[in-house]
């Protein structure tokens, strides 16, 4: 059976779209190399992976994103940069990405195989077509 | 067997996730099993491998990582479970596997990681 809903927000993002992982870990990139670690885009225990739906986004409201998503969470987690890539490097991995607007730009990245093998093998071909931006200075909530 | 001087690096980790959602997202914190396993995977590292970059997953596991490049790298996965899980991106060449944590080194992953930075 098919999941009319699913393949309409499918379809809300074109496989050119930017899409971006923010970074609140230090250990999730290399800055001497500009690599993003797979460890970014390994996912949640609930075998889903939020990420933000950025295309057409000037760069001031892609960190504004950023910042809002930091200050909404308990920890206060300091925003280090983002990785970015287009959709279709997670559609070439047979995973999808599920927009939901909640909060808005918001989607999830799902369809993960329960081997954790081979969600670190996708998490490597992602990481490896992810391109690395660094905010500088890092935001903090905290610093506020 | 390596003596793992860097091992200095897993108190780091764990003090930085030690709280539900060190991530910005929705994180569990590390566990001492996990950090436990982590140590025991560690002592079966060949003297002969060079060490390996530590991180952590959203997943609460700790990583272990031998990169020559972005599409030159070697990924190992340890958990709760005492299950090893291991990836390898060599260019267009993918591998991935696991095997129990029982005190050996795969040889399989060790051939990767001689692999990848060879």
């Amino acid at each position: 059976m098919v999941d009319i809903a699913l393949e309409k927000r499918e379809m809300d993002v074109a496989s050119t779209d930017r899409i971006s992982r923010f970074l609140f870990t230090r250990r999730w990139f290399a800055p001497t190399t500009g690599r993003v670690k797979p460890e970014a885009f390994t996912p949640h225990p609930h075998v889903d992976l939020s990420v933000s739906c950025t295309e057409g986004l000037d760069k001031n409201p892609v960190w504004q994103l950023g910042r809002e998503t930091a200050e909404r969470h308990t920890n206060k987690p300091t925003l280090h940069g983002r990785a970015d890539l287009m959709a279709q490097v997670i559609r070439n991995q047979r995973l999808e990405i599920v927009r939901d607007d909640k909060p808005l730009y918001h989607a999830n990245v799902v369809g993960w195989d329960g081997e954790k093998a081979a969600q670190i093998s996708k998490a490597q071909q992602i990481a490896a077509e992810s391109k690395l931006v660094l905010l500088a200075p890092p935001f903090s909530p905290a610093d506020r | 067997m390596s003596d793992f001087p860097k091992a200095s690096n897993l108190a780091g980790l764990m003090a930085e996730c030690s709280q539900h959602g060190w991530d910005g997202y929705d994180a569990p914190s590390i566990s001492d099993e996990t950090v436990s396993n982590a140590v025991e995977f560690i002592r079966t590292i060949p003297l002969s491998m060079p060490l390996p970059e530590i991180s952590v997953t959203s997943a609460g596991d700790i990583n272990f990582e031998w990169a020559q490049t972005a599409h030159r790298i070697v990924t190992v996965a340890v958990g709760e479970t005492g299950e090893i899980h291991y990836a390898s991106l060599n260019g267009l060449e993918e591998n991935f596997g696991s095997y129990p944590l029982d005190g050996n080194f795969e040889p399989e992953l060790q051939n990767l990681i001689e692999s990848v930075l060879g």
